[in-house]
């Protein structure tokens, strides 16, 4: 037996994982396939989930290597490459407001690598050890990964802004 | 820098409420799931039933062309069988009538065609691993890599057409995003320019916005420079401050623009007046 209810950890974190693969950068269309992808593992792993953790930063790591993998097979089959697709197509456009648009533009320059730090601290406020510690990345990488990614996120989302495009 | 961080947390801050899954595709994740990892854990054989038919009915892709592969191969075995039977049936009759034996058709003993464990052993391998691969969790492995092995014949009868493996190999890179790039460094190094533009052009090709991207625009300067093309070098450099305006290899870039740039006047035929390159 797991150390944890899965049904109410799904329940509760169904909507935090769904929005992360967003941020992430995982198309609309595969979404609750890259869900059902994590939580399978959360299903299988949460024996060697250690009491008194704080669940989130576990669950982002798992998205994270999920839609990494996914990227690679995706790239592997050529069906999109990174940066071509438009920016902000894991949303239908309705649903995303003007200044989203911007923000999704501007996180689809970085790499994702830099794009789950820079989402990891300054959106969720996880700490540059807690980040290390999920991703199984050094420190000092984290800090890198984050000045990095978030000097190329505005400057993109300021050309983006100027309606000019930044990676081209 | 802290200006980044103050900007980038406000931008992302309009990402906080972001639109969750629809009710529908919540239930239908958690029941995939569950169906998935019970199987996999073998959960006893009413578990195992009761996955596949949840599996079978949830109208998932993997889980749906798994139920289909199945029922293929089944159908599959019962075409064979059939067609055995005939096959020995006709036979006998045939022999019967050739014989000249008085004994009427109806009489003739069909011989027993209960097939030999031997002759079954390849459908039902296939089919067993049809079956293994059905009840998987849709994760991991995927269906496609599972199923490989026993389709691998018509694979490799499309395959066989020239054009068409000669445009398969052409749509593939020799290697990772890794590997090209460092392919073309080692040509740089060694002032195989061919290779090294070769190797760079493909990483266009295959990664042009990869996240070596950066990596591989600071080759071309660096190619470019080396091979003397200095107008090119700068029109290039030119366009890497501006594409990465933070890149780390800006000082390098420009040292390198430089040193290729004296290289250059130095080489220049010196002229009455003691100064390289002045008529």
């Amino acid at each position: 037996m797991g150390k944890f209810n899965f049904e109410e950890v799904y329940r509760d974190n169904i909507a935090y994982l769904w929005r992360t693969l967003q941020r992430l950068g995982v198309p609309a269309a595969d979404l609750e396939d890259r869900a059902h992808d994590v939580f399978s593992i959360v299903h299988r792993k949460q024996d060697s989930f250690e009491r008194g953790r704080t669940i989130r930063p576990w669950l982002f790591g798992i998205a994270f290597r999920v839609a990494s993998d996914a990227r690679k097979r995706a790239r592997h089959r050529e069906t999109y490459q990174l940066g071509q697709e438009p920016p902000d197509s894991n949303l239908p456009h309705d649903q995303l407001s003007t200044q989203r648009q911007i923000v999704m533009a501007g996180l689809a320059g970085l790499s994702l690598e830099q794009r789950a730090v820079v989402v990891m601290h300054d959106l969720d406020g996880y700490t540059a050890p807690e980040i290390a510690g999920e991703l199984q990345i050094a420190l000092n990488t984290v800090y890198s990964r984050l000045r990095l990614g978030r000097a190329r996120f505005v400057m993109a989302v300021r050309a983006v802004d100027r309606g000019e495009d930044y990676y081209e | 820098m802290n200006n980044h961080e103050e900007e980038s947390r406000a931008l992302l801050s309009s990402l906080s409420d972001l639109p969750g899954p629809s009710p529908q595709a919540v239930d239908s994740i958690l029941q995939r799931t569950l169906a998935g990892v019970g199987v996999g854990v073998g959960a006893g054989v009413l578990a195992e039933t009761e996955a596949s038919a949840t599996i079978a009915s949830s109208g998932t892709a993997s889980a749906t062309s798994g139920h289909l592969a199945t029922l293929l191969v089944s159908f599959k075995v019962k075409a064979m069988l059939a067609i055995g039977l005939l096959s020995i049936t006709g036979v006998a009759v045939y022999q019967a009538s050739q014989s000249g034996s008085s004994e009427s058709i109806s009489q003739i003993v069909v011989p027993d065609t209960t097939p030999t464990a031997s002759a079954l052993k390849p459908p039902v391998q296939v089919l067993l691993e049809e079956q293994e691969w059905a009840t998987q969790p849709a994760a991991t492995p995927t269906p496609s890599e599972k199923v490989q092995p026993t389709i691998k014949a018509p694979i490799d009868k499309e395959t066989t057409s020239p054009q068409k493996a000669k445009a398969q190999t052409k749509a593939r890179p020799s290697g990772s995003e890794r590997e090209i790039i460092q392919a073309a460094r080692v040509a740089i190094s060694t002032s195989d320019s061919r290779a090294a533009i070769r190797a760079l052009k493909e990483h266009k090709r295959f990664y042009s916005r990869g996240d070596l991207a950066e990596e591989r625009e600071v080759l071309w300067i660096s190619l470019l420079a080396r091979d003397a093309k200095l107008a090119r070098a700068q029109k290039r450099a030119a366009r890497f401050h501006t594409r990465f305006p933070n890149s780390l290899h800006r000082t390098r870039i420009n040292a390198e623009i430089e040193a290729a740039t004296k290289k250059h006047e130095n080489n220049k035929p010196v002229t009455d007046s003691g100064l390289p390159g002045q008529q």
